[in-house]
């Protein structure tokens, strides 16, 4: 179970001061698939960072039921200077401390889940945009983690590859179970992925409700957004 | 009124500078007595920053070596009209100085400046804060091989530079000045010692452990973006020049101090 409670940010720019989100409270339970949603620069990277304990909250306080964490992250941040290959040999060694043999292995088999069996040996700035995400998400379960945060994981891709990375997504949940929490700002993919949606707006959280009540919801802000309505 | 504001400012962010360096120095000094050997990123760091620099620092050295020469020469003739103590002279020059700050100073140019964009983009590429998710430690990882990469490679190239400057100092003695090998290495023994080379040695080893620390301590403050990572390179190679100028005139009079003239 993640508990989150009183959750509050803010960043000291030079511009602003002001509260980014404030008092979010929410509870999210094991193996329950939560969609965030909310506008370019509501501060959804930013709550996903803060749970992931990237982050220090400025208010509020989280719980974990687990601290085995794996992230796919908005800009990828795959290892640049590493192949794809060793860029899920390096979680395998260094986090689970296996051997350079078995990690070989369960690199291998990651790579072939994730379709990227024949571009092993190439290094991310090599491969296509779906391909890194693809590669991102295999560095994120390569763990084998219990908790997964997923940043905005089909942005900018073609309908087909962002289908095919929530096929992989329900594929990968189904086989390892975790929980998992997921940013994007995809309609579709929200309401097939997510048991319940969350709206992140003007800093505060609205709805957390399951696809369809979400959908159908008569609170304003999640009208405006699901419908691209203006004040 | 806006100017003690901007010098306060300065002094605050150059402290902060300094005790992240401490901090780093004595986590990356912990991990050298107990923490893993990581051998395979040490040797690929050393290949990486030692072996490529090599080509730049035998240039540029033993264009000094031919440079020196023909300034001692000239100086030695205006005032004692004698040139016999080309030598001595070139000698205590290169061993005390040039040799050690001419690669350290490439060194900053060359590691300095790579270490601090590199980590710098990591910063910027969230791929600090993947490797932060895995658990693995940042100064283990990144900071400590090079760091151990660094003392070697610097060690090596000092003395390997010393080496260059003389030898072409000696060819150009030889060829300009009349000197017969065995007799400018004889003048040589006579006035440079075990003692320079231990003072040489010392410095490249100070040197060597600084520079990547405070390029590390920059890439690690990096701000976003580009210009973020080129702002902090620009200041760590500053910042580690002047360190190095600033460190070779200490360690000059601690050494003198400690070793004897
Ligand atoms: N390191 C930082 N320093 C200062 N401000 C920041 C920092 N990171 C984010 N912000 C600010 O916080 C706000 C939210 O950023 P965040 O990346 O969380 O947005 P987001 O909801 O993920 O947007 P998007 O959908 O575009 O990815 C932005 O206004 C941004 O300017
Ligand atoms: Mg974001």
């Amino acid at each position: 179970m993640i508990q989150v409670q009183g959750l509050g940010k803010k960043f000291n720019n030079d511009k602003t001061s002001e509260w980014l989100f404030r008092d979010l409270t929410f509870e999210i339970k094991e193996n329950e698939t939560v969609v965030f949603m909310g506008a370019s620069g509501t501060g959804k990277t930013t709550l996903l960072k803060i749970i992931g304990g990237l982050l220090n909250p400025d208010q509020g306080k989280i719980e974990l039921h687990n601290e085995h964490l794996g992230m796919v992250f908005q800009k990828n941040a795959l290892f640049d200077f590493l192949t794809a290959e060793e860029n899920l040999l390096l979680p395998l060694t260094e986090c689970m401390q296996q051997t350079q043999i078995d990690a070989k292995k369960e690199a291998q088999a990651f790579l072939e889940v994730v379709g990227l069996k024949d571009s092993a040996k190439l290094f991310p700035n090599e491969l296509s945009g779906g391909m890194q995400k693809r590669l991102g998400v295999a560095r994120a379960l390569v763990i084998r983690p219990k908790i997964l945060l997923y940043d905005d994981p089909t942005a900018g891709l073609d309908p087909i590859t962002s289908k095919k990375i929530a096929d992989l997504m329900i594929k990968l949940k189904k086989q390892y179970q975790s929980t998992v929490l997921i940013v994007t700002n995809d309609l579709k993919r929200a309401t097939q992925l997510g048991d319940r949606i969350y709206l992140l707006a003007n800093g505060k959280l609205f709805g957390g409700l399951e696809p369809n009540g979400f959908l159908l919801s008569n609170e304003p802000h999640i009208i405006q957004f699901v419908f691209g309505l203006r004040k | 009124m806006k100017w003690d504001v901007l010098f306060s400012e300065f002094i605050k962010t150059k402290l902060k500078t300094f005790f992240e360096f401490y901090e780093l120095l004595k986590k990356v000094l912990k991990q050298v007595f107990s923490g893993p050997r990581r051998e395979h990123e040490i040797k690929t760091a050393i290949v990486k920053f030692g072996l490529q620099i090599l080509p730049i620092i035998v240039i540029s050295t033993a264009f000094t070596g031919l440079v020196i020469t023909q300034e001692i020469a000239w100086h030695l003739r205006e005032s004692i009209h004698a040139i016999s103590m080309i030598p001595g002279f070139t000698g205590q020059f290169v061993l005390r100085e040039l040799g050690v700050v001419i690669p350290a100073l490439l060194v900053v140019s060359n590691l300095g400046a790579a270490l601090t964009s590199e980590i710098g983009t990591m910063k910027t590429t969230d791929q600090l804060d993947a490797l932060k998710l895995l658990k693995i430690d940042l100064v283990s990882f990144l900071v400590y091989p090079r760091f151990i990469a660094s003392i070697f490679s610097l060690v090596c190239l000092t003395m390997f530079s010393i080496f260059v400057t003389l030898l072409f100092a000696l060819v150009v003695a030889s060829l300009q000045y009349n000197f017969s090998w065995l007799e400018y290495l004889n003048a040589l023994r006579h006035f440079v010692g075990f003692k320079d080379v231990v003072c040489a040695f010392l410095k490249a080893l100070v040197f060597g452990a600084v520079i990547p620390l405070i390029s590390c301590v920059y890439g690690f403050n990096c701000k976003e973006g580009a210009q973020g990572v080129g702002t902090a390179t620009t200041n760590s190679v500053v910042t580690n020049t002047l360190v190095v100028i600033g460190l070779d005139f200490v360690l000059t009079y601690v050494s003198t101090w400690i070793l004897g003239a």
